[in-house]
């Protein structure tokens, strides 16, 4: 059943998304699809690169916490 | 012709709609009668679900858009900053439900939940009226308003904004405010964990096994997979699951049990130098898959116990007002007016929450329109979280209640002294029953284990054990309880130390250039380990306090974080002013005047009170006397715990007064302001960003 298959994968990438969401966990490709459209003469990060930052980014000075 | 019917049947749909409204209100109405007029039979926890439900409703339905028509004019054809710069990493226009599950648990802690459980020594009606006035009132207006004023200013800080918008000084004593609550709050979060862990080796070893988890799927995101953040929390989460299966056969094992059975001091010291670690470590070994795995825990047990409560639909045991609102209660000191507002601080206002409002979620944002649901509508859901852990204190029987949340000082420290004191205050129990709920949950002893992390999560067992696997799993779900708590606990602690370790070098910068390097490794052992000397010191001075360091703390932050709240709304009511809506600045100006009759009350009753149990220099004052006249009370141990006690007090008692005259300072540096505006119709500028159309129409 290719459809039924098709329909479970397109809900488990739907999971997927909302948990990176919740978390504020930043999307590779949308940056690198965002950075093409922007200015197609920026060589985007890899993905172990991008991810590198957005870490030291996030945990860095202006990271909140909350009780 | 065609519009004709259009417009009779927008009138009909508007028809339905005001009598549905009209019905909601109605039936919170009803709720709440019934939960304030029952007195003599038990209440069911279904008419706190409704009456909560159907008052936050109707608030997000009128209140809010009100505030987001008439103060602030939200317009969806305003572009927000997500549009304007985005980036596509920090700037990142995005679905409002997204938003929604990040902002909500960005701001839920551990607050809402030791909160209530603590307030629910007085009965439950007083937690109960507050957590739902509060939030409605001041607490969601406060992250909203804030989130708004963010959002117009690209994003800023509060302190940014409070710098821009009253002046330097505001600004610079708000930023103070912000690391001193940060200390205080890392300190009392930590004396909750390790009050749940001592003499605990199933809590004990789960806890433990968090971190070898947490560094393997920080491996796991860098190098093995670098980004997939699905499939490792899935591991992880997996892992997590058998570390507290196998938590039972080491508390079980007669060689295994020692080696992760510790007292009170020595957890701490341990909490102490996993600070330090977490702080000094890259980010992306142990703080950030533990921050992964405790927000999807986080989100998920909630859910679990808001779906929990309403199929068991538990009754109530605790009376509506109990006999300790006269202030002789002995889980925290204090009359009703003040102490139970700034008790329940998160769950009904919380300071801290304008952190958040005013950091990641408005660059996220991506219609304006959306800031309804984001601010106002993540506070609602944190105060029913709030409400959901009051039911869970109050549907044990109040007299176990009293033997986990009393401090020894209180009910001393054998199961029969206890149930005789308890009884004797009104709340019947027998030993028996206190050693009964030990066995089930598969501890040594329940007996003062205070902080509302243990309490919440017998409550939890007896919830959750109704519905999978009966009295045989209450002492898994007991433990899966402390684990979640323990582990969103543990988080903020790590996280906070390394915020509190930024602003530090910020702070210190300032004076030499140096120190302000976040990667000059000197400056960063150096920083980390003055943040963590600040908390620990607090934390070990709490874990040892034989009067309870949770009786002392526990106000000091809850004071603190009503405070934060206060800095917030004046920065919101000097914005509302100065943008020329000042007719509708009661919306702010309301709950600030009770937050700061609240505090000030509170700060000063701590500082000044004739009782010792509440004045912390009257405190000092009666165990120096004893000390001189060689008469220590049992619960003091020897003349050095005597001096450390009076050290200490005096030390809270000036902090206190510190707090206090930060907030009187920011107050007037922005009653200036206001009186330019007010009086002499001076016309200020403002930092809000300009209008800009919005270039997308409508984003999914």
């Amino acid at each position: 059943m290719p459809t039924f298959m098709k329909k479970v994968k397109q809900g488990c990438r739907a999971l997927r998304n909302i948990g990176k969401g919740v978390s504020n966990f930043p999307d590779y490709k949308a940056y690198v699809q965002h950075l093409q459209e922007s200015d197609p003469s920026i060589i985007p990060p890899t993905e172990a690169e991008f991810f590198k930052d957005f870490l030291d980014q996030r945990y860095g000075a202006s990271a909140k916490r909350c009780c | 012709m065609e519009t004709q019917p259009n417009i009779i049947q927008k009138k009909k749909r508007s028809t339905t709609m005001v009598l549905l409204w009209i019905a909601i209100a109605l039936l919170g109405g009803f709720s709440l009668s019934i939960i304030a007029l029952q007195r003599d039979e038990h209440i069911n926890a279904i008419w706190f679900v409704v009456a909560s439900l159907a008052t936050y409703a109707v608030a997000y339905r009128f209140y809010s858009r009100f505030i987001s028509n008439k103060i602030f004019g939200l317009n969806k054809k305003r572009a927000t900053p997500a549009q304007l710069y985005n980036d596509g990493k920090d700037y990142v226009p995005t679905n409002k439900w997204v938003l929604y599950g990040h902002h909500f648990a960005a701001i839920a802690g551990a607050g809402p939940l030791v909160g209530p459980t603590l307030a629910a020594q007085m009965g439950y009606l007083p937690g109960t009226i507050w957590i739902i006035a509060g939030a409605v009132l001041a607490g969601c207006v406060q992250d909203f308003v804030v989130l708004i004023i963010s959002m117009r200013r690209k994003g800023k800080s509060i302190g940014e904004i409070a710098r821009e918008e009253i002046g330097p000084v505001g600004g610079y004593l708000a930023l103070v405010g912000v690391f001193a609550i940060m200390v205080i709050l890392i300190a009392v979060l930590g004396i909750v964990v390790v009050n749940a862990l001592k003499a605990s080796p199933w809590a004990m070893f789960t806890i433990a096994m968090t971190i070898p988890i947490a560094l393997f799927m920080g491996v796991y995101m860098r190098f093995l997979r670098p980004g997939k953040i699905g499939e490792a929390s899935i591991i992880g989460f997996v892992l997590l699951v058998l570390a507290l299966v196998s938590g039972q056969w080491v508390a079980d094992s007669a060689t295994l049990a020692p080696l992760f059975t510790f007292e009170g001091k020595t957890i701490a010291y341990m909490m102490i130098g996993y600070g330090f670690l977490a702080s000094v470590l890259p980010v992306w070994l142990l703080l950030a898959p533990r921050d992964y795995l405790s927000t999807f825990l986080k989100v998920g047990v909630i859910a679990l116990l808001a779906i929990g409560i309403m199929i068991v639909l538990p009754e109530i045991k605790m009376p509506a007002i109990s006999r300790f609102v006269d202030g002789t209660g002995p889980v925290f000191s204090g009359n009703l007016f003040p102490f139970l507002f700034i008790t329940i601080a998160c769950g009904a206002v919380s300071g801290f929450h304008s952190l958040i409002s005013s950091g990641t979620s408005p660059k996220l944002i991506a219609n304006e329109k959306h800031a309804n649901m984001i601010g106002y509508g993540g506070m609602l859901t944190e105060s029913f979280v709030a409400i959901m852990a009051l039911v869970a204190a109050t549907l044990l029987s109040p007299g176990v209640y009293f033997a986990i949340n009393a401090p020894s000082a209180a009910i001393g420290t054998d199961v029969a002294t206890a149930a005789t004191t308890i009884s004797s205050w009104g709340f019947s129990v027998s030993a028996d029953e206190i050693n009964n709920i030990a066995s089930q949950v598969d501890e040594s002893s329940i007996l003062s284990r205070t902080g509302g992390a243990p309490s919440l999560a017998v409550g939890m067992a007896q919830i959750f054990s109704k519905i999978i696997g009966g009295p045989q799993l209450m002492a898994f779900w007991y433990h899966f309880a402390i684990l979640f708590e323990a582990v969103f606990i543990l988080t903020t602690i790590d996280a906070g130390t390394r915020v509190g370790r930024f602003m530090l070098q910020d702070l210190l910068g300032n004076i030499w250039k140096p120190i302000g390097r976040i990667n000059w490794m000197p400056a960063v052992y150096a920083t980390s380990a003055l943040v963590v000397a600040g908390w620990g010191y607090f934390l070990v001075v709490g874990v040892t306090d034989p009067l309870g360091g949770i009786n002392t703390l526990w106000p000091l932050f809850g004071i603190t974080n009503q405070m934060l709240a206060a800095i917030a709304l004046i920065v919101a009511t000097t914005v509302i002013i100065k943008s020329n809506r000042a007719k509708y600045c009661w919306v702010t100006m309301a709950p600030l005047a009770w937050l700061l009759i609240v505090t000030m009350t509170a700060g000063w009753q701590k500082i000044f009170s004739p009782l010792p149990k509440i004045g912390f220099l009257k405190q000092a004052e009666v165990t120096q006397a004893a000390l001189d006249a060689g008469k220590l009370p049992a619960a003091i141990p020897n003349a050095d715990a005597a001096k450390q006690i009076i050290f200490n007090n005096q030390l809270d008692a000036v902090l206190t007064g510190i707090f206090m005259l930060l907030i009187l300072g920011v107050l007037l540096d922005a009653m200036r302001i206001w009186y330019k505006v007010l009086i002499k119709k001076e016309q200020l500028p403002t930092s809000e960003e300009s209008f800009k159309e919005s270039t997308i129409s409508e984003v999914s």
